[in-house]
């Protein structure tokens, strides 16, 4: 299978659990669907509806550490409208460095928008500021029995080990978002590679021990 | 999708779809507590939904004194305002409400589920360590939490009943197995229900275990021995532990994760062949500060520490509770390279444990351990201790890759030609591709062969307790 790989790297990252809330913030070891999908809008300038996707990933990182971080809290009056004082508060917060996404898409009007992104990537949080090292095209070579690690693959029907999140593909351009497509995922990290039983494809240009899962959805 | 075995309880409610009651769903927190649910209506089928709530309730008020803030902030239960029955009475009503359609919703896609259905406001009185409604930028666009369907909500008033205490804090253990999942809170619901009808339960099941890795290990010990097919054949699972409070102001979470291959290391380790080797090492790096200087009699299994006029005992019930530097290691993903070394100096270890470990954990080639096998087979050839031990402190003394280089050169290759010996012993494959290739670690290839060569001391019998073969600072526990 032809394919387009995106090759995108940044100093730091930090993926939230969707619905953990904590004075310590952990950080996911590998991107969502739907923050990768989050990327493409970016690069598009726009939000991509009524359409297939096909895309697959690998995401890698050195370290794993804590940094202080502060938040600013606001509440609400009894208006339920903000106050204007915030407060701010130190927490902890998990994230991974000198970060490399490895980004696999079939569809060439959406390599067209990485060319020229129309926003600023971010690989996680606002301040996680991402660049496109290289655009290539590569050979998607299907093999049996695939050695999954950096990616998220879906935990029904393929029950793979890894941590188990329930995490969306993608949000909806509504106010306020919502979450679309969640279901529950194996968080396959880049330092704990599983071997599967399913179908997966190997990249020709490799720099990186690992096949890769094809995510197919409509968006 | 695929369907499950129906729930076993009374479905007196249309409202609730029964499935999702129990279908695991990545969410930790909905997962545990569903499969409570899926256990207490088969030990009580007569109940429907709404008495288990009841059931579950009058647990947490009558025998815990509402003592689940670790879980929920401000929720019928813990909020100071009700007192006694007006504590189930509210969260019974709270629940019919949500059952019966009479609390505020709207439809949305479930956060946990994923489903399209009517949802109902998530936060910290109803979720756990899902924010508070009063911090309002803590989710999008000013909302004041999550948006959870009827069915996440009733797991999630089950999960205090489907976690243990664990150093002050909760701890959940969440696998990539179903069965291990299911475990962990079968026995966790077990105990409660087993205490409480001895009277005693005054709170929480409380852990036996009072470390993250002491926990996940002694539960991998649990799991090996009740359920066959994860000590042996191809199911290989990952585990992570959950350990956090959403107690006031100070909601705290931290993950610990016990990935595949580490499970694989584990289970090999407790295999018959390697059980003994490896339980001595792991049980004799037990470390407590309170019990400094106390030693592993691996005879009765117990600690011993040596006071003034007496020998305190310390039971295994006890010192399991104390830190494990091996078990933290294998946890955090560090190296126990140096901690086999330091034990090998004077205990037997079979080098298949260290070779596994090699391969499995850190990523070796059975190239690279197959020929520094060979070569301490070599180091220790003649069976002459002396030589043996100049051999030992030369390859401890070399600080660098070119000493360790040179010491191969002088103690290997070159001995190797002068003894006639038609093979190389190291040949320019074996140099370059398995023992310095491009990115290796100097220093763990002298501390495997260094292992390799007590090894093959041990099993000549040659190293005696009067032998100074150890480096100083390298004591161990024993």
């Amino acid at each position: 299978m032809k394919a387009f790989r995106i090759k995108i790297s940044s100093w730091t990252s930090s993926f939230r659990y969707p619905n953990l809330i904590s004075g310590f913030q952990p950080t996911l070891e590998v991107p969502p669907v739907s923050t990768v999908m989050g990327l493409i809008n970016a690069a598009s300038g726009r939000y991509w509806e009524n359409r297939e996707i096909t895309l697959g990933y690998y995401f890698s990182f050195k370290i794993k550490t804590v940094d202080l971080e502060t938040i600013y809290q606001i509440k609400a009056n009894d208006k339920n409208y903000p106050e204007a004082t915030v407060k701010p508060n130190v927490i902890q917060r998990e994230f991974l460095y000198d970060c490399k996404l490895f980004l696999y898409l079939t569809n060439e009007d959406l390599i067209a928008a990485f060319r020229q992104p129309a926003y600023q990537l971010l690989l996680g949080r606002s301040g996680d500021l991402a660049g496109i090292e290289s655009i290539e095209k590569v050979e998607l070579n299907e093999v049996n029995n695939a050695r999954f690690a950096g990616q998220v693959v879906p935990f029904n029907g393929n029950y793979l080990a890894g941590q188990i999140q329930a995490l969306p593909k993608y949000f909806s351009n509504t106010i306020p978002r919502r979450n679309l497509g969640t279901e529950p995922y194996s968080v396959i990290s880049c330092y704990n590679p599983v071997q599967s039983p399913l179908t997966g494809y190997r990249p020709d240009l490799e720099e990186f021990d690992s096949d890769i899962f094809l995510h197919k959805f409509e968006v | 999708m695929k369907k499950l075995k129906p729930l076993n309880m009374k479905q007196t409610y249309k409202t609730i779809d029964y499935e999702w009651l129990i279908r695991p769903t990545g969410d930790p927190f909905a997962d545990a507590g569903g499969f409570a649910i899926e256990y207490l209506s088969k030990r009580f089928p007569e109940k429907d939904i709404l008495e288990l709530i009841d059931y579950v309730t009058k647990i947490y008020v009558e025998k815990w004194k509402g003592k689940i803030n670790a879980f929920f902030l401000n929720s019928k239960i813990t909020q100071p305002a009700f007192k006694g029955p007006k504590k189930i009475d509210e969260t019974l009503k709270y629940f019919k409400g949500l059952i019966s359609e009479t609390e505020l919703s709207e439809i949305g896609y479930c956060r946990i589920t994923g489903r399209e259905t009517k949802l109902f406001p998530g936060g910290r009185d109803n979720s756990v360590m899902t924010g508070s409604g009063t911090l309002i930028n803590f989710h999008h666009f000013f909302q004041k939490g999550i948006a959870l369907s009827r069915e996440a909500l009733i797991r999630i008033h089950f999960v205090p009943f489907a976690c243990q205490q664990l150093q002050g804090k909760i701890m959940l253990l969440q696998s990539s197995e179903k069965e291990l999942s299911k475990l962990f809170v079968r026995h966790t619901v077990e105990q409660n229900l087993h205490e409480i009808g001895l009277g005693l339960s005054d709170g929480v099941a409380k852990s036996n275990l009072n470390k993250p890795a002491n926990a996940i290990f002694g539960f991998v010990d649990q799991a090996l021995s009740q359920l066959a097919k994860f000590g042996e054949g191809h199911v290989l699972p990952s585990l992570t532990l959950y350990h956090f409070t959403n107690f006031g102001a100070t909601p705290e979470i931290q993950l610990y994760q016990l990935p595949a291959n580490a499970f694989l290391f584990y289970r090999t380790c407790m295999q018959a062949r390697f059980s003994e080797d490896w339980q001595l090492f792991v049980r004799s790096h037990y470390f407590d500060g309170k019990h400094k200087g106390a030693r592993y009699n691996s005879v009765s299994g117990k600690f011993e520490l040596v006071k003034s006029k007496e020998t305190e005992i310390v039971e295994p019930g006890e010192y399991k509770k104390w830190t494990n530097p091996i078990y933290d290691k294998l946890l955090n993903a560090e190296n126990i390279r140096r901690d086999i070394l330091r034990w090998s100096r004077k205990h037997p270890f079979k080098f298949e444990i260290v070779s596994i470990y090699q391969q499995n954990i850190i990523g070796m080639k059975k190239e690279t351990i197959a020929k520094i096998k060979e070569l301490a087979a070599f180091l220790v050839r003649e069976e002459d201790i002396e030589k043996a031990k100049k051999r030992i402190k030369a390859l401890d003394g070399a600080k660098n890759a070119s000493e360790l280089r040179r010491f191969l050169l002088k103690q290997a290759i070159s001995p190797n030609y002068q003894e006639g010996n038609k093979n190389p012993i190291i040949s320019v494959n074996d140099y370059v591709d398995y023992l310095f290739p491009d990115g290796s670690y100097w220093a763990e290839i002298r501390d495997i062969l260094l292992i390799a060569v007590y090894q093959e001391l041990h099993e000549k019998d040659l190293l005696s307790d009067d032998l100074e073969l150890e480096p100083e600072n390298e004591a161990i526990n024993e």
